[in-house]
């Protein structure tokens, strides 16, 4: 079912690695509904977020691709509070 | 013991610490400095290509044959967007090579320098991963962790950009081995026995089992497990194209190539399976067609080294992330043996016999017999891109394992005739045959002077039909027959060859084809045999792109 969900990547804090996970994303063209990268998380690595709405399938398929991404340290899905606003 | 070298000597002396003895390139500017360098460390053999995407292809090719890292070396900006190519087809298909490109000094990085390109940018999305060495001081180890990551997993092409004062720049030079292979997150888990189980289960409870096996099985060295694990239970057995020589193709298990120029009887056992066991392999949309209609009866089990491919492409029963080898390994330990009678009886029935009308007799059959033939299979087939590739993909008998090498995933015409160079090296004591179509080799056929000047005993054989033949049969089929731009000229190769002083003959009939394959294959360098085959010919089954395996054309749709 197509459902919007938080996409959460941890990764080395690197804009190399960082361009990367954003190139994953970006070839899945799927709908994205929000975007932040942060770097109040672990020491050394960066948070990429980001609120997509797609099936879940497409969606495991770009976690495995993401966390194929060299400097990628976990990749986890969590429901989005914007799919129970909108 | 350290020393204080160069940027330019550390990464000669870091790449002969890692094992590596040869490397395919091109100087320029901002590459001056390593090939200074170069000039003092002979155990480094350079070989100096016409063009840098052939050095690309040359390192692609000596990593395939030899299963070792491929080296390729180039300036900055023009050099190294023409490795690009190379790169991307070393990526789609999963081979390791490392490109090391010279970048304008860190001052004049950003501000549009002669010759300066982002090329750590452009070739993001074509590599494993890349990095621009910032500091001398890291030079060795960022190198060194690039060599790790390109051959351990599912392998691929790294990058590594170091600008020139950074090739000028000295530090301490420590030798170290590189860090040994780590395994994929999902794939270095411990090995799921209730998976395994579970295919097995698969596998004795099916009336019509199939497996299906990619180049997985190559670069893993899964010959012997692959090999086990069809015997034991009498499954047929489908090559992707990539696949091919992963298994022998006169074993009576073998059944061919599945997908868009699969044969009929292999593409209909697909649709008609009831198990799909595929190893090693994506399930591309090449090998599937349409996926909607891809073996409908079908459990299919995935087992890759890359997660992401997993049910990426085609819904699995059963999935596992792990190196064939050790996967197909453990899993024998829980096959029963069976076998499949009435099945192949079944695929036995489906199977037609070819009719071909070439102009002189020359058919791909006649032709890949002949080779076969001369070369008494000792050899390695490099093929290019098109309709030739597809002939030697479903005619030519591959017994050994690894000796086909072609561009698969990316599809790059102009492969085969710089990847036969890097083959060559890799295994010098055979003939190694590049085989092109008349498009694709007049794209890099001036790396024959490559293998004039370095010694390199690569034999050419060109299908010559005056048009870039399959893009020509779309033309054909799905355009109107409207012949836009494919119509393609040739020099005269017979005379092409004597002006680089190698020997060459002209084929037309079948009748001359022995004599000149033989007489190619034993001579002591490079030579060329130019195939003037039937203009029009088509190759056939078909199955129309995104069309279902089950529809396939057999003749030209009226």
């Amino acid at each position: 079912m197509k459902q919007a969900r938080t996409v959460t990547v941890r990764l080395e804090e690197e804009l190399l690695t960082l361009g990367r996970a954003c190139g994953v994303l970006r070839r899945h063209n799927l709908p994205i509904r929000d975007f932040a990268v942060v770097s109040n998380g672990h020491p050394g690595t960066w948070k990429l977020s980001c609120v997509i709405e797609a099936e879940d399938a497409a969606l495991k398929g770009l976690v495995l691709q993401i966390n194929n991404v060299i400097g990628v340290r976990e990749t986890t899905v969590t429901p989005s509070f914007l799919s129970e606003v909108s | 013991m350290s020393r204080l070298l160069t940027g330019g000597e550390i990464l000669c002396r870091t790449l002969l610490d890692a094992g590596v003895d040869v490397l395919f390139g091109y100087p320029g500017g901002a590459i001056m400095p390593f090939y200074d360098a170069l000039h003092g460390h002979p155990a480094l053999r350079h070989i100096l290509v016409r063009h840098e995407q052939a050095a690309a292809h040359a390192a692609d090719g000596y990593a395939r044959a030899s299963n070792r890292l491929g080296v390729c070396v180039a300036t900055s900006g023009p050099g190294a967007t023409n490795l690009v190519t190379g790169l991307a087809t070393a990526h789609m298909d999963g081979s390791p090579v490392l490109a090391i490109t010279g970048q304008v000094s860190r001052p004049m990085l950003g501000r549009d320098a002669f010759q300066e390109t982002d090329v750590v940018g452009v070739t993001a999305p074509v590599t494993k991963h890349n990095a621009l060495v910032r500091d001398v001081a890291e030079l060795a180890d960022v190198v060194r962790e690039a060599m790790a990551i390109a051959v351990e997993g599912r392998p691929g092409p790294v990058l590594v950009d170091v600008p020139k004062d950074v090739q000028n720049q000295k530090a301490e030079y420590e030798s170290r081995a590189i860090r040994p292979a780590k395994a994929p997150r999902e794939a270095g888990r411990p090995l799921n026995d209730d998976a395994l189980r579970d295919i097995a289960r698969l596998i004795a409870s099916a009336e019509r089992p199939l497996m299906m096996i990619g180049r997985g099985i190559i670069v893993s060295g899964a010959y012997a497990e692959v090999l086990a694990l069809a015997e034991r239970t009498g499954m047929p057995v489908i090559t992707t194209l990539l696949g091919i020589s992963a298994f022998p193709q006169a074993h009576a298990l073998h059944l061919g190539m599945p997908g868009m120029h699969g044969e009929v009887h292999v593409n209909k056992a697909i649709q008609a399976a009831d198990v799909i066991v595929g190893i090693g392999l994506r399930f591309d949309d090449r090998v599937t067609g349409n996926t909607a209609t891809f073996a409908p009866r079908a459990k299919i089990v995935h087992i890759d080294i890359d997660a992401a491919a997993i049910g990426r492409n085609v819904p699995v029963a059963v999935g596992i992330a792990g190196d064939a080898k050790a996967v197909v390994g453990r899993l024998l330990t829980f096959v029963e043996p069976r076998d499949c009678a009435r099945w192949q009886e079944e695929i036995s029935g489906l199977m037609r016999p070819r009719e071909e009308v070439f102009s002189g007799g020359l058919t791909p059959e006649t032709i890949f017999s002949a080779l076969a033939e001369v070369t008494g299979g000792r050899t390695t087939i490099v093929s290019d891109v098109g309709q030739h590739q597809m002939w030697v993909a479903q005619r030519y008998p591959f017994q050994r394992p690894n000796s086909h090498i072609t561009s698969g995933g990316l599809g790059a015409m102009g492969f085969a005739v710089p990847a036969a160079m890097g083959v060559h090296l890799a295994r010098p004591d055979e003939p190694v045959w590049a085989i092109s179509g008349d498009g694709g080799f007049q794209m890099n056929m001036a790396e024959i002077a490559t293998m004039i000047q370095e010694g390199l005993v690569v034999k050419l054989a060109i299908f010559n039909n005056g048009y870039l033949g399959m893009v020509r049969q779309w033309q054909q089929f799905f355009h109107g027959g409207r012949y836009a731009s494919t119509p393609i000229w040739s020099p005269d190769y017979v005379k092409l060859a004597a002006a680089y002083g190698i020997p060459g003959w002209r084929i037309k009939s079948a009748g001359e084809l022995e004599d000149a394959l033989r007489r190619a294959n034993q001579s002591a360098g490079p030579a060329l045999v130019e195939l003037v085959i039937e203009q029009e010919a088509n190759v056939f089954p078909m199955i129309v792109p995104g069309g279902s395996l089950s529809e396939p054309l057999e003749a030209a749709p009226v």
